[in-house]
């Protein structure tokens, strides 16, 4: 385990102060632990007030459903990486890539090899669809910027694809700055979109360029 | 903490040479992180048939469909 070098502050969205975070390129058996007595229960207690007053299911959270105990790489992987992010001895946030399941779209990079984000969550706490007054921001943008040094430390040049959940969309596309290539045919039924960051994006979401 | 890296040299004829240059052509990477790459994707599909999963090959247009029998 190593601990990532890169951006690791969030913002305190209740001071708008910095606040240290680690991020580490595995997800342990602890954070998993954590995953299911923090994450999990909140999710849980947010969905089931949302069954009580009959709201529709597309308008709940969309990774409600992901369960992270199944998502954690085989520890023998060298194609596939699993990220913890944790803050204030808390889990802040998780995310699983793979080196080699996808090829990029974009014409000017069209069949290069990129990073593929096959999961991406943060913290129920952090997230305005379960809190009126999420803790931390940047924890996604962290977690992504660990995710392109991995493309540039692996000679895709900060090549990032992912599949965006609808409620993910504008994040992806205006505070990242990520090419929107569109609803996929050929991945998840069609429904998701697909979105892209070129050696060019990815710097300027290195360099903190789109961030506060 | 960085990773510990062990170095290796690597003898290739010269079909396997330029198979490599055209690898590291049309996927703007070096020579490493293709063959760092090509480990990472065997590894990925040894994995995979090991659980018990198949590799297919399919062209849509031609409709056909071909099982890749890895050795």
């Amino acid at each position: 385990m190593t601990v990532y070098p890169g951006r690791r502050y969030l913002v305190d969205m209740g001071t708008g102060g910095l606040v240290e975070a680690e991020i580490f390129d595995t997800i342990s058996s602890a954070d998993i632990g954590d995953w299911r007595t923090t994450w999990k229960p909140e999710i849980d207690r947010v969905v089931e007030a949302l069954q009580a007053q009959n709201v529709p299911c597309h308008l709940w959270p969309q990774s409600h459903h992901w369960d992270w105990a199944s998502k954690v790489p085989p520890p023998v992987a060298i194609f596939e990486k699993g990220y913890a992010l944790r803050c204030e001895g808390r889990l802040q946030g998780l995310m699983r890539v793979n080196s080699v399941s996808q090829r990029c779209q974009l014409p000017e990079q069209q069949g290069s090899d990129c990073i593929y984000v096959d999961f991406i969550e943060t913290a129920p706490w952090n997230q305005a669809s379960y809190s009126a007054s999420p803790k931390y921001g940047l924890v996604g943008s962290a977690l992504l910027a660990a995710a392109i040094h991995q493309s540039v430390d692996q000679g895709l040049k900060g090549r990032l694809g992912l599949h965006s959940l609808p409620q993910a969309d504008t994040w992806y596309a205006q505070r990242l700055g990520l090419r929107d290539l569109g609803l996929d045919a050929d991945r998840y039924q069609g429904r998701l979109k697909y979105f892209e960051a070129t050696p060019e994006i990815a710097s300027s979401i290195l360099n903190g360029v789109k961030f506060p | 903490m960085a990773q510990t890296k062990k170095t290796m040299t690597l003898n290739l004829t010269d079909a396997e040479m330029e198979a490599l240059e055209s690898l590291c052509d049309r996927k703007d990477m070096s020579k490493t992180a293709v063959l760092k790459q090509a480990l990472r994707l065997y590894q990925a599909v040894e994995m995979r048939l090991a659980g018990g999963e198949k590799l297919f090959f399919e062209d849509e247009g031609k409709r056909t469909k071909a099982e890749v029998v890895m050795l």
